[in-house]
């Protein structure tokens, strides 16, 4: 509803001051008598002043009018009034502004964005009304709170110097969750979203306040890695993939540099058109533990820096670990097709931990990153299953499971069925951590879960009692577990990591670890009971190194964000319900104005000076 | 012109002044000088100037042709004899003017020395009236509802003393307007020649038919504004009440503005008035600023004006 307001009635007390300004007013009018030869010049000029005066009756007393009018200005910007804006007043307003990579693009001023939006925030801030209590949170990966809901600006400006880009992508879910979280202690009922546009279009939540998408409108033309990987295709041999995108305005050649430190790998120059994305490969031999960075360079405008470069650490090449025993000589007739793979039998056992192992549960086994126990019933799953004498065929299998990918069960039969108790069906296995992979008429064949990071796989029947020793399925089976182990030891395929937080990473139990950020600061951080290293924020780019004792790891971290290289800008979010449209201009708010009231004032005391204090012009010759 | 016996002889003695209006140098000053007005406009009597109309003195100045009814006694015969036609003799013929001194004497002449400069004014005018054998009388304005001061007319270096007198005896004070002053000396005034009228001109009232009265009167008018530097450049530096020195009205003023420029600007009307009235009435406007010396004056603008010769 529009309107004035006020701010400070209390400050209408000040208008008191009118009585003092009469009172003096009327006492300056007892003036400094003076006799003159005659009053007919005088009178006569005072009568045309008065003739010539629009306001003959106020003219009399016209100072005294302009002093009132001078004091009742001043005395209504002291009452702080404001006109009302039509959309309803924010009371509590969080703020959430992007920080995300795409902020830091450069403009044609030199400023990132963020720095342009920083200033709209800044506006916003310094013109808030009583009353109202703003809440900044940055959004990036996540959502930062950098100040609790209040009106003081010092702190709110002081807290709006602190955002900074961040080199990760959008995400508004966080920062949405957090204005919601807010919104139970506060009324909210706005919230008001600052950004350059380059976030997801479709937001997965449901919003229990109203957004102002606030899109500030930017141009760019930018080059950037999004993707960063790579395959070991031999022993001592690695192909690494990049994917290059281009902005839609981007034009122009770039260079490509791929180097260990400062030592140069690989290069290539390419040229991209505008909106495109290509993928390159390079291969190169080495078995030793080291880290490659992808630069990117161009002579053209580059405006995000960001995702110029990208790093990926490679591992030492070494032989798999297998651990198969004699009884099992079908999985260890097909291991021993694989080169290199170090196979050790039960009475040949030299390692405690395994990257592969292939057992029964009639004997102790090594610990293994992936484990097959060939026959047997967990304990967990006793009440659940039991075994009969029947003679089956495997009629269902998950076939996407990385165990049975391109593996044919149907012709394998197996004596010996396994039955689910009563009322009992696959849902209760999932509740427990099982995961059924393949189903007989009666119950379940294959299950797997998943503990401390290893994944295990069960053959719930005997599979000497089966003919599964002679179909082509168990070689194909027994290729599918040395490729999950060997990417479970991250010996065949590594992945540049985006920013954010670091993989949890398994390191020695209950152990102090340090961690070195690319920009050389150091953080120490220690491992749980059962050696997870986890929650290490990630938010620069570069290499971070973890040193322990005796061990030292080195994980690179990139944006690797397709949405923030190609620096698009969304015309409107959607949320599940609802289509929230951008808009270029800052929220309205309450406008105060008192500042101008304030200039009416001032101009009135120099009009006043203007006709009652000015010397004249002209002097009688 | 006779030399003044009244004057100090001896050398060794100072000086004595004649007036206090007037010093010696001054007086000698006037004494040489004379009045110059527009126009001819004269009395019937025997006087030092010359008439426009023909005269009966013996000093011949032309001959016309005769027309029935002209006096056969001018006509030249030894001419007739000769040419056989009658041609009339003429003569010149000399006639006094009367000079009427009018002296605002109300109260508001008496600031800034406006009223001793008229009175200085005034006896310099006299004096070459009385030098030049015209017919003086001074009139003297004061207050509003009494007769006027009056200096009956008279003639001659005889009367210088009597004129002298009395222009230092007249003091300031009351409240008579110029134009109802004016009215007043017309009703005992009779006589062609100069109306001398010496005033601030700061009244309500109107000169205008005043100027008319004196014109038709047959009397030059010669319109002479003395005004103070108070009044051609006020200063005013704070908001005061004026208090008007005749009639004792106030005026509340408040400094600032475009007040000056209005004063300035109906100074000026008033000026240009009394000059337009003055110039179609055949007669004569000067304004004078009241701290401006007589011999100044009488050496500047009276006789680069023409006023005096």
């Amino acid at each position: 509803m529009n309107g004035i307001g006020f701010h400070l009635i209390s400050g209408g007390l000040f208008a008191l001051l009118l009585i003092p300004l009469i009172i003096s007013y009327f006492l300056k009018l007892r003036r400094p008598r003076q006799t003159v030869s005659s009053l007919a010049l005088w009178q006569s000029v005072l009568q045309d002043q008065r003739v010539n005066s629009p306001f003959q009756r106020f003219k009399k007393h016209l100072l005294l009018l302009l002093q009132i009018l001078m004091l009742l200005f001043f005395v209504v910007s002291l009452m702080q009034p404001y006109w009302q804006s039509p959309a309803d007043r924010a009371d509590y307003l969080p703020i959430l502004i992007d920080q995300s990579a795409s902020m830091g693009t450069l403009t044609s001023d030199g400023k990132r964005r963020l720095d342009h939006l920083k200033e709209d925030a800044k506006a916003l801030i310094t013109g808030m009304q009583p009353g109202q209590r703003f809440c900044l949170i940055g959004v990036g990966e996540t959502a930062t709170k950098l100040s609790d809901f209040t009106d003081d600006q010092t702190e709110l400006l002081a807290a709006l110097e602190q955002i900074d880009v961040v080199p990760v992508a959008s995400n508004l879910v966080d920062g949405l969750r957090m204005a919601q979280a807010l919104s139970k202690t506060v009324a909210v009922r706005n919230v008001l979203l600052l950004t350059d546009g380059n976030v997801p279009e479709r937001v997965d939540f449901d919003l229990p306040f109203e957004v102002k998408y606030q899109r500030s409108q930017f141009r760019g033309k930018n080059l950037g890695i999004t993707e960063l990987n790579a395959r070991r295709v031999a022993f001592d041999r690695w192909s690494l993939f990049c994917r290059i995108d281009a902005s839609p305005d981007w034009s122009g050649r770039a260079q490509m540099r791929l180097g260990n430190k400062d030592v140069e790998v690989a290069s290539e120059t390419l040229d991209l058109l505008g909106g495109s994305s290509e993928r390159f490969q390079f291969d190169f031999n080495t078995t030793e533990e080291i880290s490659l960075s992808l630069q990117l360079t161009s002579k053209e405008e580059d405006q995000l820096q960001a995702d110029n470069l990208a790093t990926i650490a490679l591992p030492a090449s070494r032989k798999l670990t297998a651990y198969c025993p004699m009884s099992l000589s079908s999985f260890r007739h097909a291991l021993m097709q694989f080169d290199d793979l170090e196979l050790n039998s039960d009475d040949r056992a030299t390692l405690t931990e395994y990257d592969l192992v292939i057992g029964t549960d009639k004997q102790p086994l090594p610990a293994g990153r992936v484990e097959l126990i060939a026959g047997g019933i967990p304990e967990l799953l006793e009440d659940l299953v039991s075994a009969t004498d029947q003679t089956v065929e495997i009629v269902d299998w998950n076939r996407t499971s990385s165990l049975l990918r391109h593996v044919q069960l149907n012709e394998v039969v197996i004596d010996g069925d396994l039955k689910f108790a009563a009322g009992t069906t696959s849902t209760q296995l999932e509740e427990i951590g099982y995961r059924v992979l393949a189903l007989s008429r009666g119950g379940p064949l294959i299950v797997s879960d998943e503990r401390n990071q290893n994944r295990r796989y069960h053959f719930l029947f005997d599979v000497n009692r089966s003919t599964l020793p002679y179909r082509v399925a168990l070689p194909v089976m027994v290729t599918n577990l040395i490729e999950e182990a060997y990417q479970s030891a991250d010996l065949s395929e590594v992945r540049s990591l985006a920013c954010g937080v670091l993989p949890e990473l398994k390191m020695k139990p209950t152990s102090a670890y340090s961690v070195t950020r690319p920009d050389g600061s150091t953080r120490v951080v220690t491992t749980d009971s059962q050696g997870r290293l986890s929650g290490v924020l990630a938010n620069q780019i570069g290499t971070y190194t973890i040193t322990g004792d005796d061990e030292q790891r080195e994980i690179g971290v990139s944006l690797l964000s397709p949405l923030e290289t190609s620096l698009a800008s969304v015309e409107q979010l959607l949320f599940r319900e609802l289509k929230v449209e951008a808009s270029q201009e800052l929220i309205e708010s309450d406008r105060p104005m008192w500042r101008w009231l304030a200039w009416i004032g001032f101009v009135v005391l120099l009009l006043e000076w203007w006709v009652f204090q000015r010397p004249s012009s002209r002097s009688s010759s | 012109m006779a030399p003044d016996m009244s004057a100090g002889t001896e050398a060794s003695q100072p000086t004595r002044q004649l007036s206090s209006l007037l010093s010696n140098e001054e007086l000698a000053r006037v004494e040489r000088m004379r009045l110059n007005p527009l126009r001819r406009l004269t009395n019937r009597s025997k006087g030092e100037h010359l008439s426009g109309k023909g005269g009966r003195s013996t000093d011949l100045a032309d001959y016309r042709n005769y027309v029935d009814g002209d006096d056969v006694r001018f006509i030249d015969w030894n001419i007739f004899a000769r040419l056989n036609r009658p041609f009339l003799k003429q003569f010149q013929h000399e006639e006094e003017m009367h000079v009427v001194i009018l002296l605002d004497a109300s109260a508001s002449m008496a600031f800034e020395g406006k009223f001793d400069l008229a009175r200085q004014l005034a006896a310099s005018f006299g004096i070459m009236g009385l030098m030049n054998v015209e017919c003086i009388s001074i009139y003297s304005a004061t207050e509003q509802h009494k007769a006027l001061q009056e200096l009956p007319p008279c003639r001659g270096r005889v009367a210088r003393g009597r004129m002298l007198s009395y222009l230092q005896s007249l003091e300031t004070g009351g409240a008579m307007a110029i134009e109802q002053a004016v009215e007043k000396v017309l009703r005992k005034h009779s006589g062609r020649g100069v109306a001398i009228v010496l005033s601030d001109y700061l009244s309500l009232g109107d000169f205008q038919r005043s100027a008319n009265l004196l014109f038709s009167a047959g009397l030059e008018p010669w319109i002479i504004q003395i005004l103070s530097p108070a009044e051609l450049n006020p200063e005013l530096n704070d908001d005061l009440r004026l208090i008007d020195a005749e009639t004792g009205q106030m005026v509340d003023v408040t400094v600032g503005g475009d007040l000056l420029d209005v004063y300035y600007d109906h100074l000026d009307g008033l000026t240009e008035s009394l000059r337009q009235m003055a110039r179609q009435r055949a007669g004569r406007y000067l304004q004078i600023d009241s701290s401006t010396t007589l011999s100044s004056l009488l050496t500047g603008p009276l006789r680069k004006g023409g006023w005096v010769r």
